[in-house]
């Protein structure tokens, strides 16, 4: 795939995760993140529950602005069909379903971050790494058997998207502080036919206990470890 | 059982006897039947076991051969990235093709069939026998090798993809003790090999020796020995002429030699050293990826079966995620593992690339001495 194409692909993502119905995080929770383009996300971060979202919550909100909604729309054109309760149900038991999954896909509680020049991984507790290769700025396209990735930065967030059969499309953009102290993943899960379901994240860093030993796993006597260094 | 194993190996015994010629007399190996108390469920009862053709005395040195096994192509062609996703670990690799060959020389030299059998850092188009080759599966469960061996005449013996799937107990200790992984493969080669030579009459055997010596010493001294060899019609190297019996320059070119077997039998111990430290690190990764493979297929059987939820439903998403989410860990799993090998591996590994190296070098700059010396000593003799 060519790079403006990918640039273009990066942009639609972008552009699409801004349209969305929903705010992304309350303002006070609005991260201001300074140049330079790249962030060094590299840590251990343990997931905030006071600041990420309440999907229950968030569901109830939802809910009620459709209902809303619902009503005016009634109210202008007695006529329309569209979005009478029953409409309302069905299409509210589709955001369900996306933030059940938004839900089940973000649930690790940590998050160990390894960064260079050149990669990131993002290992996530009970979830598979997410693995971004930077090629001088230019997104990385991996495509497999079971579905695709694609990665690249956008200013100064992380973008990871991935798209899997029957359109089911997943985006994580991650961001950080300025202060480097809190980092914020927001999930959108996305499905032709539905509503896209954004889930935020919150996270802050803490640093595990330190150890005065170094490990190294080799494949016929496990982790080998040593004091003061392999 | 025990009574089975001794009524097959009489078997595997008569087989073997009566498949070699009778010129040369052989025995079979009798080793992996001579362990047999092994609990009774692991007892090894495989069919299609390859036996090795195996002589008991040396061969006459008319008939014996020398082979030079070229460390093999790694098969790791593509980049980076498309090989992480074929599930090829370069590193890996790399250690294999340098193992692999030597596992070959181990099964040639138990035949007996040969002379000297060495695994050759690079190629050598002289050598009187020449294996190379290139790694096309090593996944713990199958190998797959493309083997070729040509002689010093350009003649190709053989070009022949070797394959084999390991049996399930293949990784089990008690059966490696029996036979090592994948030994069929290694017998089969040998074998092939050995049926190639009985083909060739002791003249035809003696002109491969000729013409190896003499492109050694026209590689050495071009001036010299060039036009002692020349190409027939079909691109075969061929002797235009011999040089005298008590030929001085050939008599150096000999000892030449003799100089270059000295380094390559020391680069030779390397790799041997190479496959014994190897040899249990290799047998667990071959095991771990074996197993991950027949989990895989249990795994994707049990898919298969699964009722499909309805499309666009939070289960069918779910089982989508999930499929894709296990592919990943799957791979991370196998990297784990590629690392760990590499942990252990890598010092030997490098250490052996450090001693190639210098020696490749040390060699080279012998031979350019040697070869500024015999120069010498030409021009001396035939004069201005």
């Amino acid at each position: 795939m060519s790079r403006p194409i990918l640039a273009a692909l990066l942009a639609v993502l972008v552009s699409a995760c801004a349209s969305e119905p929903e705010a992304p995080a309350a303002p006070e929770q609005k991260l201001v993140l300074p140049t330079p383009l790249m962030k060094d996300f590299s840590g251990h971060w343990e997931m905030d529950y006071g600041r990420s979202d309440n999907v229950d919550r968030k569901l109830r909100s939802l809910y009620r602005e459709m209902q809303r909604n619902a009503q005016r729309v009634a109210r202008g054109d007695q006529r329309s069909r569209i979005m009478s309760p029953e409409l309302v149900n069905a299409s509210f038991g589709k955001v369900v379903d996306m933030a059940r999954m938004a839900d089940m896909i973000t649930d690790s509680q940590v998050l160990d971050i390894e960064q260079s020049a050149d990669d990131i991984e993002i290992r996530r507790e009970n979830n598979f790494t997410l693995t971004c290769v930077f090629n001088d700025g230019q997104p990385e396209l991996v495509i497999d058997e079971l579905g695709s990735e694609i990665c690249g930065w956008d200013a100064q967030q992380l973008l990871f998207r991935i798209a899997l059969p029957d359109g089911l499309d997943i985006l994580h953009r991650v961001s950080m502080s300025e202060d480097r102290q809190r980092l914020h993943v927001a999930t959108t899960v996305n499905r032709r036919g539905a509503s896209p379901f954004t889930l935020n994240r919150f996270y802050f860093r803490f640093d595990p206990l330190p150890e005065d030993y170094e490990c190294e796993y080799t494949l016929s006597r496990g982790n080998v470890c040593q004091t003061g260094g392999l | 059982m025990r009574r089975l194993l001794i009524m097959l190996a009489g078997v595997t015994f008569a087989a073997a006897t009566l498949a070699q010629p009778p010129e040369e007399a052989t025995e079979p190996t009798l080793q992996r039947w001579q362990t047999l108390d092994q609990p009774q469920s692991l007892a090894p009862v495989a069919p299609a076991r390859v036996e090795l053709m195996v002589r008991a005395t040396p061969p006459p040195p008319q008939r014996a051969l020398e082979i030079g096994l070229v460390v093999l192509d790694p098969g790791t062609g593509g980049d980076s990235l498309s090989n992480r996703q074929q599930g090829v670990f370069e590193d890996v690799r790399s250690a294999e093709s340098r193992y692999l060959p030597f596992a070959l020389r181990r099964a040639l030299v138990d035949s007996n069939q040969w002379g000297a059998v060495r695994v050759l850092p690079g190629s050598d188009p002289g050598y009187e026998l020449l294996v190379s080759g290139r790694i096309l599966v090593s996944n713990g469960a199958e190998l797959s090798l493309a083997l070729t061996v040509r002689d010093s005449l350009d003649t190709v013996w053989l070009e022949k993809t070797y394959s084999m799937v390991a049996g399930e107990n293949a990784y089990l200790e008690a059966e490696r003790r029996l036979r090592r992984p994948f030994q069929d493969l290694y017998h089969e080669f040998a074998n092939d090999l050995y049926q190639l030579k009985r083909e060739r009459s002791d003249a035809e055997l003696q002109r491969i020796r000729e013409v190896s010596e003499l492109r050694y010493a026209a590689d050495l001294l071009p001036d010299a020995f060039r036009s002692y060899l020349g190409r027939d019609e079909s691109g075969l190297i061929s002797v235009q002429r011999l040089p005298a019996r008590d030929d001085p320059m050939i008599g150096r070119i000999r000892r030449v030699r003799a100089q270059e077997y000295l380094f390559i039998d020391t680069t030779d111990e390397q790799y041997a050293e190479l496959y014994t430290e190897m040899t249990p690190v290799y047998d667990l990764w071959r095991q771990y990826l074996r197993e991950q493979l027949a989990y895989r297929e249990s795994w994707e059987a049990r898919l298969a079966e699964r009722d499909t939820p309805r499309r666009g439903s939070y289960e069918a998403m779910k089982q989508t995620y999930n499929n894709y989410k296990w592919e990943k860990i799957q791979r991370e799993e196998m990297r784990t593992l590629a690392e760990g090998f590499d942990n252990e591996v890598a010092p030997t590994a490098m250490e052996l690339e450090g001693t190639v190296v210098q020696l490749s070098g040390s060699l080279d700059q012998r031979y350019r001495e040697w070869r500024d010396l015999l120069r010498q000593i030409y021009q001396l003799e035939t004069g201005p």
